[in-house]
């Protein structure tokens, strides 16, 4: 019996090591600058953790097939505990998690509290039931005011982020459907919500950021392979939560300036 | 002998006051362990509609038909918050802790056996209002477990943020009224009816970890019935505690100023004891019956009673 529960212990343990070993489920390839690092404290997280389990559970295996009940048994031996060992194992447990919570918090700090490039490309997103809305603010470098009272979600568009058309400088803002990104430069982002609480999430680039109604939340990014990437809703928004996608384009910057001129073009 | 002199010994009586409006703790451990068996098949039929759905989803079931997008949402909402508040929290607590804390501290009974009848029967009414929920118009509410507003707080947010959505609050309110309830009792049962020569660090470690977890209830559920109270306001009375000025399906809502991350920051002032209060208990009883089955005592139970 106690054979029998080692090894039922020691296959479960194995199995589920295997699926991450041969990384049979994985994050997409990461094309953002911050991707490198993510996936390596990632990694870095799951090996650590990865000893600690294995350890743990191949000892839980072989304790109870060691200590199983039989008739010559030795005479079990009474322990209230040992100090140093549970002092060693919280501290190394603490000093673990804190150390990895350290590591992390530097790149989480620099998308939030560090000033963007000054050369960075100024995108607004505004989230809505059930769409991702895009601005740009155009020549000028500003973005034109906007007004709730002025956002009409159905008409899609400029009305839906409730641009105020009246002001100088929204007449060269930009609203599409689609975000197009230029490789290589870092993007300004400005987060907003139109209804409820949305997520802008884009697994490739390792980016996700709560869209909030009241707020505007601003974060920046690089991205750094071109290619087509999807934007999903990573807050339950409301019925049509599951189908609120999107598609980011990073193209170069070549590329990015025709089509901004395009739908600039399509403005006048 | 002590059950002579002992004033919480009750005398036989009937039917219903021995079953149902019953003051004895085990028969309140025990329903409220029959309770959480209940609210437990219910979240898993929730589940399983779920799982259904995703296998096949244009599958036309008998009497549900064809889940829709919204219908799965509801599902998903109405299994996170049965499970969490009606199995995690009632279980472990309610029910083994109600049965057996009195008799490991050697007490005749909890400290307030009306008051322990009165928060099963609270938690069981809570229980009916949030089931009620699936048979209002519009149906059970589709905002998820957190109920993250302004989602949960615009009645014109989704289909469910209706009445369905007030009976959720509702229900979760009347919740943590019962919770409160109880946690005072485990409390001053804890503190106060052990017996002689049971001293705190002489507990075993399933009555330390439902005493610690009625501390963190006490703490926890406190803060989120007023948090609830608060999103029925802004639901009902035109308060804007959590919602700024949005624009929800094409309309100016009536709403200003108000701030959907302080939802959150209430909320989760419960929700993280929350996880706490569902595995506390389940870790004393592991270390317990493992002391108990391999015939030692605990190793370091210091240690595990300031970690806790």
């Amino acid at each position: 019996m106690g054979l029998a529960l080692m090894v039922v212990i020691w296959l479960i343990t194995l199995v589920s090591t295997y699926f991450f070993v041969a990384k049979t489920w994985w994050l997409p390839v990461g094309a953002a600058e911050a991707a490198g690092f993510i996936d390596g404290q990632f990694a870095l997280t799951f090996v650590l953790m990865g000893i600690v389990f294995l350890a743990a559970q191949l000892g839980l295996g072989y304790i109870v097939w060691k200590y199983r009940e039989r008739a010559s048994a030795p005479p079990a031996d009474y322990s209230h505990g040992n100090t140093t060992l549970e002092l060693v194992w919280t501290a190394l447990t603490a000093i673990l998690f804190i150390g990895l919570n350290l590591m992390g918090s530097s790149v989480w700090a620099s998308q939030r509290f560090d000033p963007p490039a000054a050369d960075s490309v100024k995108v607004e997103v505004t989230g809505m039931q059930f769409a991702w809305y895009f601005r740009y603010p155009g020549p000028d470098g500003k973005y034109g005011a906007t007004s709730v009272k002025l956002m009409d979600p159905s008409a899609g568009g400029e009305a839906a982020v409730g641009l105020n058309t009246s002001d100088p400088a929204a007449k060269d803002d930009v609203v599409t459907g689609t975000m197009y990104l230029p490789v290589n430069r870092e993007v300004d982002l400005s987060l907003r919500a139109v209804d409820v609480i949305h997520s802008f999430f884009v697994p490739s680039l390792r980016f996700k950021q709560d869209a909030v109604p009241g707020l505007n939340i601003h974060m920046h990014l690089k991205p750094t392979v071109i290619g087509e990437y999807e934007i999903a809703c990573a807050e339950l928004c409301g019925l049509g939560h599951y189908k609120m996608h999107g598609v980011v384009h990073v193209v170069s910057q070549e590329d990015f300036d025709k089509w901004l001129a395009a739908r600039e073009a399509e403005k006048q | 002998m002590v059950a002579m002199e002992n004033p919480h010994a009750h005398a036989p009586q009937g039917f219903i006051r021995k079953y149902i409006f019953s003051v004895d703790h085990k028969v309140i451990g025990i329903q409220y362990f029959f309770l959480a068996l209940t609210a437990v098949f219910v979240g898993m039929f929730l589940s399983l509609l779920m799982r259904i759905h995703l296998l096949w989803p244009s599958v036309n079931l008998p009497i549900f038909g064809v889940i829709q997008p919204e219908t799965y949402l509801t599902l998903l909402t109405m299994h996170g918050t049965i499970m969490v508040f009606f199995v995690l929290t009632t279980a472990p607590q309610g029910g083994f802790g109600n049965y057996f804390l009195p008799i490991q501290i050697g007490a005749p009974d909890m400290a307030f056996p009306v008051l322990n009848m009165l928060s099963f029967w609270t938690t069981f009414v809570a229980f009916v209002v949030i089931i009620a929920a699936f048979f209002v118009q519009g149906g059970a509410p589709l905002h998820g477990w957190t109920g993250y507003p302004p989602l949960s707080a615009v009645q014109s947010a989704g289909p469910g943020e209706g009445l369905g959505a007030d009976l959720w609050i509702t229900s979760i309110a009347i919740f943590c009224v019962a919770s409160l309830m109880g946690a005072l009792n485990f409390i001053t049962t804890t503190l106060d009816l052990r017996a002689k020569g049971m001293t705190m660090m002489r507990m075993p470690l399933t009555v330390w970890s439902w005493f610690i977890t009625a501390i963190l209830g006490l703490l926890a559920f406190g803060v989120l019935l007023s948090a609830g109270i608060l999103l029925l306001m802004d639901r009902n009375l035109g308060t804007s505690f959590y919602v700024p000025l949005v624009v929800v399906s094409g309309q100016v809502m009536g709403h200003k100023g108000g701030s959907p991350l302080l939802w959150q920051h209430l909320f989760w002032f419960f929700g993280h004891p929350e996880v706490y209060i569902a595995i506390l208990p389940g870790m004393g009883v592991a270390s317990q019956v493992l002391s108990t089955f391999s015939r030692k005592p605990i190793f370091g139970y210091r240690a595990m009673v300031y970690a806790m």
